[in-house]
């Protein structure tokens, strides 16, 4: 039985708490916490009760961890925060992710980052070191930036096997180590390249997000630039799954303790909102391979809005519950792995993360 | 000689919550360096990973920007201080 259940939201001005129980229907909301910087990741740390780090960075101060173990009343700044050593040539612009290691290793903490680099703490955030792998990666001169920035978005840790993970860069690809972060393989066989204006060279593959099936190590599923992907042995080659879809452009995509996942298409890179004006969810359940649209209750006039990379999550309930923020700072949920949808109090600024935590 | 390094209120939280940090140095570049070896968090706001103040970081010494300064080997005199302020760059 949960007692808490906390929907953390990273915005583009600070971070705001919305608080239930499990039932999720009551809400109260606190912040704006770490006001005046962008919140670009959280993670709330089921290991250490009422403990939330956040990647915090600002246009003319830069970026920094922060550490609260109160859920947000009290802050502390990482001075071990993660950096690129002077003379490196890359800049650290922001902290994209922030992840648990696999739970054989309690104190290990990973961080994916722009300029895209990842970075490892063993002592539960205190001291962080880059993963040398990945930005010197034979091949790192291939790399491009994407609309969003040079990012490493996404961690995926073999919650069997600590040393497997696959990290997602946008325009470049998707990576798997099987070592703890010694090398990295290129895992993109499968996936259409993105237009450079460069000859091809297999690094230059749109990842938006990705997830891991928790029942199934070499199951992962994708959303891409132009499709949705799904790759049944570890990442070595992908198959489109978009059947039901209404366009495959889209970023968030969440997969909940029983299999089912969930994603929101936008119409086109072109446009990069919802297909006319539609809010409106897909899911698909385990075992499948098609997506259906999904629930009630959401907005039925016009919503001109994105969903962005890192904005939408699922709690670890049965049944689940769904969230999702928008680009216009409304955040909806459902507590019932999709069927029925609420707005959460307030408009806040353009939502980059939203993520929960259940004590 | 001790001078004041008043500090914007996205920085404070940095060096514990005050709005202003006391630093102890005979040179205005060794008030700059004791500055951020005892508040290292500091290194990071101004100062990217070349080693150079970010962009958009001013750094005033009696109201004139550091960066303008020909020397930092400038002795330290009652009265003095520094402040830190982002530049205005549009919008």
């Amino acid at each position: 039985m949960a007692d808490q259940v906390v929907v953390l939201v990273g915005t583009t001005k600070g971070a705001f708490f919305y608080h239930s129980d499990e039932n999720r229907r009551e809400w109260r909301m606190t912040g704006p916490h770490l006001g005046g910087w962008e919140v670009y990741s959280l993670y709330g740390d089921e290991r250490h009760p009422g403990r939330v780090y956040a990647g915090t960075s600002h246009w003319v101060y830069g970026t920094t961890v922060r550490v609260s173990d109160d859920l947000g009343e009290g802050w502390r700044e990482v001075v071990g925060s993660p950096k690129y050593p002077e003379g490196s040539g890359f800049e650290l612009k922001r902290i994209w992710q922030i992840v648990p290691g696999a739970p054989s290793e309690p104190g290990t903490l990973l961080a994916g980052v722009e300029e895209a680099g990842l970075f490892i703490s063993r002592d539960d955030g205190a001291t962080w070191s880059e993963v040398t792998a990945i930005s010197g990666h034979p091949t790192r001169s291939k790399w491009f930036p994407g609309g969003g920035g040079l990012c490493l978005h996404t961690i995926l840790v073999d919650p069997r096997n600590a040393k497997r993970w696959w990290i997602g860069i946008s325009a470049v690809g998707v990576f798997r180590t099987e070592d703890g972060g010694e090398s990295f393989k290129v895992c993109n066989q499968g996936l259409p390249g993105v237009p450079t204006g460069q000859p091809d060279t297999g690094i230059d593959r749109c990842v938006h997000k990705m997830v891991l099936d928790p029942a199934d190590s070499n199951t992962l599923y994708m959303q891409f630039h132009g499709g949705v992907f799904r790759s049944t042995d570890g990442a070595d080659n992908w198959v489109a799954m978009d059947e039901g879809l209404p366009s495959v452009f889209g970023f968030p995509m969440v997969v909940t303790r029983s299999g089912t996942r969930f994603i929101m298409p936008l119409e086109s890179d072109q446009q990069r909102v919802m297909k006319d004006g539609k809010l409106q969810v897909y899911r698909s359940g385990k075992g499948s391979s098609a997506w259906e649209p999904v629930g009630k209750g959401l907005p039925e006039e016009p919503q001109y809005v994105g969903v962005l990379r890192d904005a939408m999550a699922v709690d670890s309930l049965d049944p689940a519950g769904v969230y999702f923020g928008t680009t216009m700072g409304e955040v909806f949920y459902s507590p019932d792995e999709g069927e029925s949808w609420n707005q959460l109090p307030g408009q806040l600024p353009r939502i980059t993360h939203v993520k929960t935590l259940v004590t | 000689m001790e001078i004041p390094v008043h500090l914007p209120s996205l920085l404070r939280p940095s060096v514990g919550g005050g709005d202003q940090v006391a630093v102890e140095a005979e040179t205005l570049g060794e008030a700059l360096t004791v500055l951020v070896q005892r508040h290292p968090l500091l290194r990071f706001h101004l100062y990217d990973e070349r080693g150079a103040v970010r962009t958009h970081v001013l750094i005033y010494y009696n109201g004139e920007s550091v960066a303008s300064l020909p020397t930092l080997d400038l002795p330290l005199r009652p009265g003095d201080e520094l402040e830190v302020i982002n530049a205005v760059s549009g919008g």
